[in-house]
């Protein structure tokens, strides 16, 4: 049977990538008394060989990853899967031997966990609107946007923040002795530190596209991309002083 | 047991190393190309061929798999991406600048066919008819290369 009329655009394109199974063989006598048919192949022909030659200019110089990298990270994740959940078991196992005792806090505690726990659950929520921790708290967490900024309003008398790049999603701040108050948005983190002598560690993802930190009006430390700028040694781990005075 | 467990795990540790040699710059052209950002798709092309190796074994297909995986982490990260392409396609040559104004699906549709996709996993991995693939590549070729032209005119 011969095709009767000329090869459509689902056609041509299946021809070229010889993905045509229905009647190839009508399909190729056509091709053969039609000179339209077959000049419009080879135009797609030409054009597919353009589109892949244009498509090479946007590429950037490949990474130079070693499987062992992928493999150890494969492996740390598993290992940190491991130590959350043998942590998230300590803990329960504590809270319930606590828990025995007459009188105990963490009865209210687990109270209110379990009250929390049975709301209806709803999508994740990355803040968008400045959202205030109502009173001074130990930590907060949230997901940093494009280009974010945490800022310490003022500095302090004494203290650090320790800044580790992980491999998490979240950015998080936590008070390692005292507390503050913290306020967020999608591309700000404050932390009111006015007159505290605070540690703090800060977890920042390796994903984070930017990311600032800054004492006031000072810029302490930079993360842009897979570059780290910042006042502290180069470690892995970066100690940045709150007091005034640059260390 | 212990024994299978081990033998196990280690042809799959080695079947792991040849795939990962075989799929490494592929799924990281693909991210790279899409996305525009060659850090972003160097991170996701690692995450995605992590899952696979704490996934403990190879799916039958693990090309589409690990494609699909990629599309997954990229669409989560997606609303960073998308805000950082503003920035980062300024300057940028023609290529970049047609691909960033394709529509997602044509976009995705064309750079699976350039790693040599087939019509059934191009239609399951973006949810598409398999009969239209065609057709809608067709399409998606055409505004590329319109779009790659308009670049190229100064005016």
């Amino acid at each position: 049977m011969l095709h009767s009329t000329h090869l459509d655009d689902e056609q041509v394109q299946r021809f070229l990538h010889q993905e045509y199974t229905a009647q190839p063989g009508s399909l190729l006598r056509h091709l053969e008394v039609c000179g339209e048919c077959r000049a419009g192949l080879t135009g797609a022909q030409r054009e597919e060989d353009e589109v892949l030659a244009l498509l090479a200019q946007a590429d950037h110089a490949p990474p130079n990853i070693e499987v062992a990298v992928v493999v150890a990270r494969a492996r740390r994740r598993r290992v940190i899967w491991i130590r959350w959940a043998a942590g998230g078991l300590l803990a329960v196992g504590l809270a319930g031997a606590a828990d025995a005792a007459a009188g105990s806090l963490v009865r209210g505690w687990m109270s209110a966990l379990a009250a929390r726990s049975t709301r209806t659950p709803g999508p994740e929520v990355v803040p968008s609107a400045p959202v205030a921790a109502v009173s001074p708290i130990g930590g907060i967490a949230v997901v940093p946007g494009a280009s974010f900024v945490v800022l310490f309003q003022d500095a302090q008398r004494v203290g650090e923040a320790r800044v580790v790049v992980t491999d998490g999603t979240e950015l998080v701040v936590r008070a390692r002795s005292g507390a503050a108050t913290f306020t967020s948005s999608s591309d700000r983190l404050v932390v009111d530190n006015r007159g505290s002598t605070a540690d703090f560690d800060i977890t920042i993802p390796s994903g984070a596209i930017r990311v600032e930190i800054r004492i006031g009006d000072r810029r302490v430390f930079v993360k842009d991309g897979t570059r780290i700028t910042t006042v502290a040694p180069a470690s892995g781990l970066y100690r940045i002083g709150l007091t005034r005075r640059i260390p | 047991m212990t024994a299978t467990v081990s033998h196990s795990s280690r042809s799959f540790h080695d079947r792991f190393v040849a795939l990962f040699y075989g799929q490494f710059h592929r799924l990281n052209r693909f991210l790279d190309r899409l996305s525009g950002d060659p850090e972003l798709a160097a991170d996701l092309a690692q995450k995605s061929l992590v899952k696979l190796y704490q996934r403990g074994s190879l799916p039958g297909r693990p090309d589409a798999w690990l494609i699909t995986v990629a599309l997954n982490l990229f669409r989560n990260a997606r609303s960073t991406v998308s805000r950082r392409q503003r920035l980062v396609t300024v300057g940028r040559d023609r290529a970049r600048l047609a691909l960033d104004q394709l529509p997602e699906r044509e976009r995705q549709l064309l750079l699976l066919m350039a790693e040599g996709m087939s019509y059934h996993d191009m239609a399951t991995t973006l949810e598409l008819n398999e009969a239209s693939v065609g057709t809608l590549l067709a399409r998606a070729k055409r505004a590329f290369r319109e779009h790659c032209d308009a670049a190229f005119d100064p005016s």
